[in-house]
């Protein structure tokens, strides 16, 4: 697939022109947790629209939709990654990101609880993940952001877990569907 | 024997009949005749001697006389002693009565014995004649018995018995017929005497008896009547002492009244204080009753108010709905804004420095639509408060609007209480009035009874002095009823001994 240069950290700091060294995101949320993904791995975000569900297809395939003409893949983000959370959200509820087609030349979105913003990062806010995080089952998580929010005059830091997410549709089972 | 005359008896001489003429009449004399030497051999006899005798004449002469009892040929029944024996030694006539039994019968005979004496002076012939006497016998023991009897039953009746009866029987012996007529006469005679003094007796006895149990009578009576005037007496001490008591009680009803006459005079003014009270709580429960009505007013006025609280209550928790449903319309837009706005700044990013201005631009329309839906939020949460509120007011509406029910009910209550209140006080008022009347009528009576009272203590004083009088009559009344008593016990014994005399005569 592919090489280490085409990471997207890289390709917004070359195609940030000012401030190379920014991280742009789209963040959103599964579960309790924040993620981020890169912003130039995504092409939009739309609402839930009825999703149609095929069979013989692993548990993380939720379906096929039509968007705009073009039947798109949807994974569920949250079964794939093996999150459990405490509130269910219903789908009706849940919006969905549809990845750029230039990553796996296949229409596909991933469903998430909810998206949050586009975020703009400075490099020293990004915690690289060790080799021993991105050696186990996990080699998607590429780093941890560390987001500081200001809230009622006080400051606080919120984990944001940024996720490889060509690597992941990469090592996901589509079903033989891309 | 046909001499020109025959002594007969030595003293009669009859010339004109020859000696056949007295033959004749010697034989047929019915009297027996027999005629005897000294030696007393039986020299003639007559047919009736012969029929005397039972023996014919052939039998009988030669015979001498006393043989006829020596052969025993006749038994004599009664021998005076007096016999031809006796003629020839005294030379004398002889009568006797002798009775004996022949072969004809029992004979009880009248004997005569003369002797006929010659001219020497000798007795040369005793002439014996028998004049039968037996139905002169037996008439004379017949009548000796019935007499004997009559005396018996006339000693009996001498003695008081007048129920001894006899009767005279009548014998078979028709010789006795004539005497018995006679005995039978005097003894009806005697018989209606005896019945008439019984009767009359009888009669005494009864009377005398009645008049012995009227004594008697007469003596209980005159006992009870002397009971009774005791009683009487007692009656009267009675009668006095009760007076006394009476005249006591009178003078406590005196008093009484008097008591009376008091209680009614506070009974009088306790009812005019009555009167007055029941006026004051009559007017007081007409004011209670006219607060009550407003009272009443007002509830129905509050109702209708809180009627209107409700519904606005309820308009307002409508157009409240529809205030939610226009906030969930403006979190929608302020979703797909936000949304609009995170892709235009993806948009923009890609867009490199391009976008940038963009770029600012997608994030002040994010913060925008975030702010919308905060405040959407914030408008979400007020508008359930105040749901909330308006639905706790509902609810206090409903039970306000219950209570109101219940103090409507209450209040018409009151009004009701207050009605019944003014209605029992008119009725005590007039209760009051009434009493004061019946007071006025009772002291009146009270007044009245009093006069009596004196009345009847004057009464009971005439009474006791009457009561004294009628004591010492009563004792007056018991002397003389003594002294009737006396009498009458006189009267009794007097009846008594009567009686007791009479009944020396038995009559029944």
């Amino acid at each position: 697939m592919g090489t280490e240069a085409q990471k997207p950290g890289d390709m917004l700091i070359s195609q940030g022109g000012s401030g190379s060294e920014d991280l742009q995101v789209v963040e959103f949320v599964l579960g309790d947790e924040l993620f981020a993904i890169n912003l130039f791995d995504v092409k939009e975000v739309v609402e839930y629209t009825r999703i149609t569900k095929l069979p013989s297809t692993p548990s993380h395939i939720k379906g096929i939709i039509d968007l705009r003409g073009e039947i798109t893949t949807i994974i569920d983000l949250k079964v794939r990654m093996n999150i459990s959370a405490n509130n269910e959200i219903p789908d009706e509820s849940r919006r969905i990101i549809v990845l750029d087609e230039a990553i796996l030349n296949s229409k596909i979105g991933i469903m998430v609880d909810d998206v949050t913003s586009v975020s703009t990062f400075p490099r020293d806010l990004v915690e690289r993940t060790s080799s021993a995080i991105s050696n186990s089952t996990s080699s998607y998580v590429e780093g941890i952001i560390r987001k500081k929010i200001r809230e009622r005059e006080k400051e606080r830091t919120d984990l944001v877990i940024w996720i490889d997410i060509r690597q992941m549709v990469s090592e996901t089972d589509l079903g033989g569907l891309a | 024997m046909g001499g020109t005359s025959l002594y007969l008896g030595g003293t009669t001489v009859i010339p004109m009949l020859e000696l056949q003429d007295y033959t004749g009449m010697f034989e047929r004399s019915p009297v027996a005749q027999a005629v005897i030497d000294r030696e007393l051999r039986i020299l003639v006899v007559n047919t009736a001697f012969c029929s005397l005798m039972g023996y014919g004449k052939d039998q009988l002469l030669g015979m001498k006389l006393t043989d006829l009892k020596t052969r025993g040929l006749i038994r004599y029944l009664k021998d005076t002693g007096d016999s031809c024996t006796t003629v020839l030694s005294q030379k004398r006539d002889l009568v006797f009565e002798s009775a004996f039994e022949t072969a004809s019968g029992v004979h009880y005979m009248l004997q005569s014995c003369q002797p006929v004496l010659g001219p020497d002076g000798e007795i040369r012939f005793i002439y014996n004649s028998y004049t039968d006497i037996t139905g002169i016998e037996k008439n004379r023991k017949y009548m000796g018995h019935e007499v004997d009897e009559f005396i018996a039953v006339y000693e009996k009746m001498g003695n008081g018995d007048l129920t001894v009866s006899h009767s005279v029987e009548k014998p078979k012996d028709t010789d006795l017929h004539e005497t018995f007529e006679i005995l039978a006469r005097l003894r009806g005679s005697v018989r209606t005497i005896i019945s008439n003094l019984q009767v009359n007796i009888r009669d005494v006895n009864k009377r005398m008896q009645d008049l012995t149990s009227s004594a008697e009578t007469a003596s209980r009576s005159l006992g009870d009547a002397t009971k009774s005037v005791q009683q009487v007496a007692q009656d009267a001490q009675k009668v006095s002492e009760n007076a006394d008591r009476a005249s006591q009680g009178m003078e406590q009803i005196s008093k009484a009244m008097q008591d009376m006459s008091a209680s009614v005079e506070e009974i009088t003014s306790s009812m005019e204080s009555v009167s007055v009270l029941s006026r004051e709580t009559n007017d007081l429960s007409q004011k209670g009753a006219e607060l009550a009505g407003k009272a009443e007013r007002s509830m129905t006025e509050i109702s209708a108010s809180s009627e209107k609280v409700y519904s606005i209550v309820t308009d307002v928790e409508k157009q409240m709905g529809e205030i939610t449903k226009i906030v969930g319309l403006i979190r929608d837009l302020a979703n797909q804004t936000n949304l609009l706005a995170l892709n235009a700044a993806i948009e923009a990013a890609r867009a490199g420095d391009a976008g940038r201005g963009f770029a600012v631009v997608a994030t002040e329309v994010k913060s925008l639509a975030q702010e919308s839906r905060n405040s959407a939020e914030r408008i979400e949460e007020m508008i359930a408060n105040l749901k909330k509120n308006t639905q706790n007011a509902s609810h206090a509406m409903g039970e306000a609007k219950e209570v109101i029910g219940q103090g409507s009910r209450m209040v018409a209550e009151t009004l009701e209480s207050f009605d019944r209140i003014a209605a029992a006080v008119d009725k005590v008022a007039k209760s009051a009035s009434e009493v004061a009347a019946a007071t006025q009528e009772q002291a009146a009576t009270t007044q009245e009874i009093t006069a009596s009272v004196h009345e009847v203590t004057a009464l009971i004083g005439e009474t006791v002095k009457e009561s004294a009088d009628a004591a010492s009559a009563t004792e007056e009344s018991f002397s003389a009823l003594e002294e009737i008593s006396q009498i009458v016990q006189n009267v009794s014994t007097l009846a008594k001994e009567a009686l007791q005399a009479n009944q020396k005569f038995k009559v029944d």
